[in-house]
């Protein structure tokens, strides 16, 4: 590869203000650091890094830290807020929110993730084909992922429920099933933007095979969008498992798992905000840390393509 | 790119009559008879459960209904509903406009929100102003409607009372409901803007301009962001039928009348026609703004006219 | 990074003081003072409507819903009287019939009609008027939902003269009146009827103190004053037209967000609130709190009596034994809600005050009949198992009625006698399904309604919504004896009879009996409630100062 590829360098060598980033000091070609080494100085990857690990570890550690039984109601000590017995207090059936925040940990990122990678792999390698190929297949696919989109996502959810019974596999599934086309389109879109690069064509003209073009030359190019929407799409995923559930076709009670923690604590929202707050945290801070880590992960992968 | 036009229109065509199977097919597996559903508590008998049944034309074989309801469809008769009895055309004539606007308003709102912030945080990268544009964009996603939701009413309505808490009619009705759904989409939006547009500041084109004096001025508004904007509006048509076809959660949270909740309890009554119809009309509505994103992208950027 | 902690902590604590700081801010007490009747008319009142019902057409849909405001825009024959004792033949009083007698056999029921009645577009309601509704509620085309099954054996309709008609039943069926006196037949004007068909429910047209003017489903119904109204039915406080002017319904699915609705003054009137949101109202002085209990079924979960290890009685007594009713509703439901005992709540006629005693939470007894049912725990996990089969039992819920809270709080409790609870969600239609297949443990049910003849339709051998899967002789016979028994007292008796069969052989877990809890601003005055619970008298309701 040579140096007309449109490559740049990781984020955190920029400066931060605009004017400073035009400068035409900063126009010399860049000098490409190790991956590793880019990860490292990346103060965002780290706190990413932390939190995620941190998110993972209380989860793991839940049969430790828990203290008490996710599951185990004491209505007499309903709706208690957070103490020294209750870090974060209890819900309206007595419930340890905390015991649950933590075991609900593993179920909701094991769920969220495993729905975001059904959504992502699938959708990218759809989008690479269609992007790449073009013409008839690229027309087909690209109209069957317009119907996709377009179907009510709910409709497929209470199918698959339908057909597996509801749960939290079922809503994952679906949640993860209607992310496919989303990635599909906005691959395929990026694929279309670089496929014409003279990068792109000078592989082309000395005989790489198209399996070769699109992972070594174009995949890399749209992995920004990907990184970038997959690790929202987590947060998507988490949410939409939630959604599932406030409208009762979700995680069956009595699991513990945020999202229908969250459903279930809203309708005690003016009462016992702790009930929705905590799981509410700690998705958020869950897509956060995966959004951190990608933004880093996208500048390393840079780096990468580039040497 | 008239010639385009025609055969995108008859593959949409194609596209909806895919649509429109697959989701007769699907609403068959969903578990539930509509007569009983329609009778249960009223002490009807066996038999009158069975005639309303056949009143309902539930007794006809798979290809007969299927035949029946492509033939109407295609004479624009959707049908009426199972459970209210009202033609399903008129539901969605009188339910439309209150989702448009709410769909519209948010759609404005992701856009503004969404590119201005995914600039800002660009020509900032790595600076504080950039986290916390990032940060925020990480909110919006993983933070649910059904929850910030109620928490707007909490302050702007009840405590301050600046606006109304619910329902629909004038533009303050529609602030908060827009809000929060728009700044759903705003979150990957913006990220997707700062990424691509960190992409393209480094692009050789750029740095051509670069070199050949132009004003920074000029590189980021006719070059950079232009270029950056393909993914981006390619995301925003994918947003648009999400907010079309996402606006249940919200009409919900603010008592707003809209196609969403016709859709969402359609399918949890499993009401027929009125899914068939509604998923038809989002459908179309989809295809629609897609080919528009399309027609747009060809416009911007050349490259993909090759196609 | 650290900085944007910071705002994002800082902005939910500041949250946190603008919603908790908010809620109980206290304002001047408004003065109530009674008004004049002058000083009463006028204003226009909001009212939150619950669940957007599918259709409103009373003689079609089966909605409470459609009541609340439908209520007003019809009058019916009969009305339930509001305070009567239960158990005399004062239960109805005459509404559009001025009187009516029934045959001694049971079969025939005619009605003398009030004279100067005129509907809201100016026809005139006779004989002739009552024909053309209830026909119009037989006809199969109509495809009545609930009206078509109040009126039971119903054989003809004859109009005798222009005032005078008779309805004759094909066997005696006690409850007509009851069906009679509900807004799903409310007398609409045939012309109406006539002139919009199928599409009728959105041109309603009746005699009631309100006319219909336009819905909107998912939006809004209004209705305004009949100026014309003069003959209400002694249920109203006064005489003459309403005195609102208006009122708008707006409907408000989401529990989470009715009392903001009210407090922010979206509305005058809210149904359904949830019981924190009740209880933190109540403590407002702006705002009055109206629990109204619903007569008809408690809500409970039905025990399937054929579907193993549930065919065993005793297995479905210490079920019952085993739970802590009063802990369950008091956490779930609060203060304001009675724990239900038997399958109907204690403000149905016909209630048995008896089966109050009966399944008081004795774990104790619970363990001993499972015992006695060969069910131990042989492998020492805590949960019962015989023959090498765990004792599992499934529920399927739906999502209404705060059931799966319900359920939770069963399998803790039932988990202390080792009776493993595995519960699962439904969408309505597919619960349905999964009754009628009969693949449940337990499922809930909860239909309301005024007449205890509701029994037969849910305990009787044969009918599809037995969900107890019941068939038991004594009980086909009593349910079957008392819906044809003239006398209030005779039929009070064999319901009690047969509340108490029921209970006998444990066919539901019976948990509250539900309660409307309904709020209104303070301004709200003489809001009241009519004998089915659900429906407001509105034509009373008047605004204490009208701006």
């Amino acid at each position: 590869m040579t140096q007309s590829f449109p490559n740049h360098p990781p984020a955190q060598q920029l400066p931060g203000a605009a004017t400073e980033l035009l400068a035409p000091a900063r126009l010399q070609p860049p000098s490409w650091m190790p991956q590793h080494r880019a990860l490292r100085q990346n103060p965002a990857a780290w706190v990413g890094a932390s939190i995620l690990v941190l998110v993972v570890a209380l989860s793991l550690a839940a049969p430790w830290l828990a203290g008490v039984d996710p599951l185990a109601t004491a209505p007499a000590a309903q709706l208690m807020p957070p103490s020294l017995s209750h870090p974060a207090g209890t819900d309206l059936l007595g419930r340890d929110v905390w015991s649950r925040l933590l075991w609900g940990g593993r179920l909701s990122l094991g769920a969220g993730l495993f729905a975001t990678t059904l959504a992502v792999l699938p959708g990218t390698l759809l989008g690479l084909v269609a992007g790449y190929a073009g013409g008839r297949l690229d027309m087909i696919l690209m109209r069957v992922v317009d119907v996709l989109l377009a179907f009510p996502s709910l409709l497929l959810a209470l199918t698959i429920v339908a057909l597996l019974g509801p749960g939290l596999v079922s809503a994952t599934l679906a949640v993860g099933l209607a992310g496919i086309p989303r990635f599909a389109r906005v691959v395929r879109g990026g694929v279309l933007a670089v496929r014409s690069e003279p990068f792109v064509e000078a592989a082309r003209v000395v005989g790489c095979r198209p399996q070769r073009i699109v992972l070594r030359h174009v995949a890399p190019n749209v992995l920004s969008a990907i990184i970038v929407l997959g690790s929202l799409e987590l947060g998507y995923a988490l949410l939409s498992i939630g959604a599932l559930s406030f409208l009762g076709l979700g995680t069956q009670p009595p699991t513990p798992e945020w999202g229908i923690m969250l459903a279930e604590g809203r309708l005690l929202l003016r009462h016992a905000p702790w009930v929705s707050a905590f799981p509410g945290l700690a998705i958020t801070l869950s897509v956060l840390a995966v959004n951190l880590l990608g933004d880093a992960l996208r500048d390393a992968l840079d780096v990468r393509t580039a040497g | 790119m008239f010639l385009f036009g025609i055969r995108r229109l008859l593959t949409a065509l194609v596209a909806l009559w895919g649509m429109a199977t697959v989701v007769f097919l699907l609403l068959r597996v969903l578990p539930g008879d509509p007569a009983e559903t329609l009778l249960a508590g009223s002490g009807a008998s066996p038999e009158a459960i069975a005639l309303t049944r056949q009143q309902m034309g539930l007794d006809d074989p798979l290809p007969v209904q299927y035949g029946r309801y492509l033939l109407s469809t295609a004479r624009g008769d959707l049908g009426r509903s199972l459970f209210s009895n009202r033609p399903v055309t008129l539901a969605i004539a009188e339910q439309l406009p209150a989702t448009l606007h709410l769909a519209m308003a948010a759609w404005l709102v992701m856009a503004v929100v969404g590119i201005g912030l995914g600039i800002l945080a660009a020509l900032r990268a790595g600076s504080w102003v950039d986290r916390l544009t990032m940060g925020g964009a990480v909110l919006g996603v993983s933070v649910p409607i059904f929850w910030s939701g109620l928490l707007l009413i909490s302050i702007f309505s009840v405590g301050l009372n600046w606006l109304p808490a619910t329902g629909a009619g004038s533009w303050r009705h529609l602030v908060m409901p827009a809000i929060v759904l728009g700044l759903v989409g705003a979150g990957p939006l913006a990220r997707l803007v700062r990424s691509s547009l960190l992409d393209v500041l480094h692009a050789d084109y750029i740095t051509v301009a670069r070199g050949k004096g132009l004003p920074s001025r000029i590189i980021i508004t006719r070059h950079a962001v232009r270029n950056a904007m393909i993914p981006a509006i390619n995301l925003m048509g994918l947003q648009a039928g999400f907010l079309l076809a996402g606006t249940v959660v919200t009409e919900t949270v603010f008592a707003r009348p809209g196609l969403g909740r016709v859709m969402v309890d359609a399918i949890l009554w499993k009401d027929l026609p009125v899914v068939q119809g509604v998923v038809l009309l989002i459908a179309a509505t989809y295809i629609a703004i897609n080919l528009l994103v399309d027609l747009t992208i060809m416009v911007i950027d050349p490259r993909s006219r090759q196609t | 990074m650290k900085k944007m902690w910071g705002l994002f902590v800082l902005s939910l604590v500041c949250v946190q003081i603008i919603v908790t700081g908010c809620a109980p801010a206290a304002r001047s007490p408004s003065a109530s003072t009674p008004g004049t009747d002058t000083t009463r008319h006028g204003g226009k009142l909001v009212y939150g409507l619950t669940l957007a019902p599918s259709g409103i057409d009373p003689h079609v849909n089966a909605s409470s819903e459609l009541g609340i405001p439908l209520t007003s825009v019809y009058d019916n024959l009969v009305y339930r009287a509001l305070d009567a004792e239960t158990d005399t033949d004062q239960q109805f009083v005459p509404g559009l019939a001025q009187s009516w007698e029934v045959s001694d056999d049971g079969l025939a029921y005619t009605f003398r009609l009030r004279h100067g009645v005129t509907f809201h577009d100016g026809t005139t309601f006779n004989a002739n008027a009552v024909r053309i509704n209830i026909e119009r509620v037989m006809n199969p085309d109509t495809r009545s939902q609930k009206a078509v099954f109040l009126l039971g054996p119903f054989e003809s309709v004859e109009v005798l003269d222009e005032y005078t008609v008779t309805i004759h039943l094909s066997a005696p069926y006690a409850p007509l009146l009851d069906g009679l006196a509900q807004v799903y037949l409310g007398m609409a004007s045939p012309a109406a009827l006539t002139e919009w068909g199928m599409d009728y429910q959105f041109h309603q047209v009746g005699t009631g103190p309100f006319k219909f003017v336009d819905y909107v489903p998912n939006d809004h119904l209004t209705l305004v004053r009949n100026e014309r109204y003069q003959w209400g039915p002694v249920l109203y406080d006064h005489a003459g037209p309403a005195y609102l002017d208006e009122i708008e319904f707006r409907f408000f699915t989401d529990p989470a967000g009715r009392a903001l609705a009210l407090e922010a003054g979206d509305t005058d009137v809210m149904g359904e609130l949830p019981p924190l949101d009740a209880a933190q109202l109540e403590r407002d002085v702006d705002f009055v709190v109206l629990p109204v209990p619903v007569p008809g079924q408690s809500l409970g979960l039905m025990l399937n009596s054929q579907r193993p290890p549930l065919d065993d009685s005793r297995v479905r007594q210490a079920l019952l034994l085993a739970t802590d009713r009063p802990a369950i509703v008091k956490a779930i439901f609060g203060e304001q809600s009675p724990v239900a005992y038997g399958p109907l709540t204690a403000i149905t006629f016909g209630y048995d005050p008896s089966s109050a005693n009966s399944y008081a939470y004795e774990p104790s007894r619970a363990r001993a009949l499972l015992d006695e049912a060969g069910w131990t725990d042989s492998d020492g996990d805590g949960i019962r198992d015989r023959d090498g089969q765990p004792l599992t039992l499934d529920a399927v819920l739906m999502t209404w009625g705060s059931v799966p809270e319900v359920a939770q709080l069963l399998q803790s409790q039932w988990a202390e006698v080792g009776v493993t609870l595995q519960a699962q969600t439904l969408t309505y239609p597919a619960a349905l399904e999964a009754a009628r297949q009969g693949k449940y443990h337990l499922i809930p049910q909860n239909y309301s309604g005024s007449d205890p003849d509701l029994l037969w339709s849910y305990y009787h051998s044969g009918v599809p919504f037995n969900w107890s899967q019941v068939s038991d002789s004594h009980l086909d016979e009593v349910l079957d004896r008392a819906r044809s028994l003239p006398q209030p007292d005779q039929r009070s008796r064999a319901y009690a009879d047969a509340q108490q069969r029921i209970m006998e052989l444990a066919l539901l877990v019976p948990i509250r009996d539900p309660v409307n809890l309904n709020a209104a601003s303070g301004r709200v005055q003489g809001l009241r409630f009519d004998a089915h619970g659900w429906f407001p008298l509105l034509h009373d309701v008047y605004f204490e100062q009208v701006e």
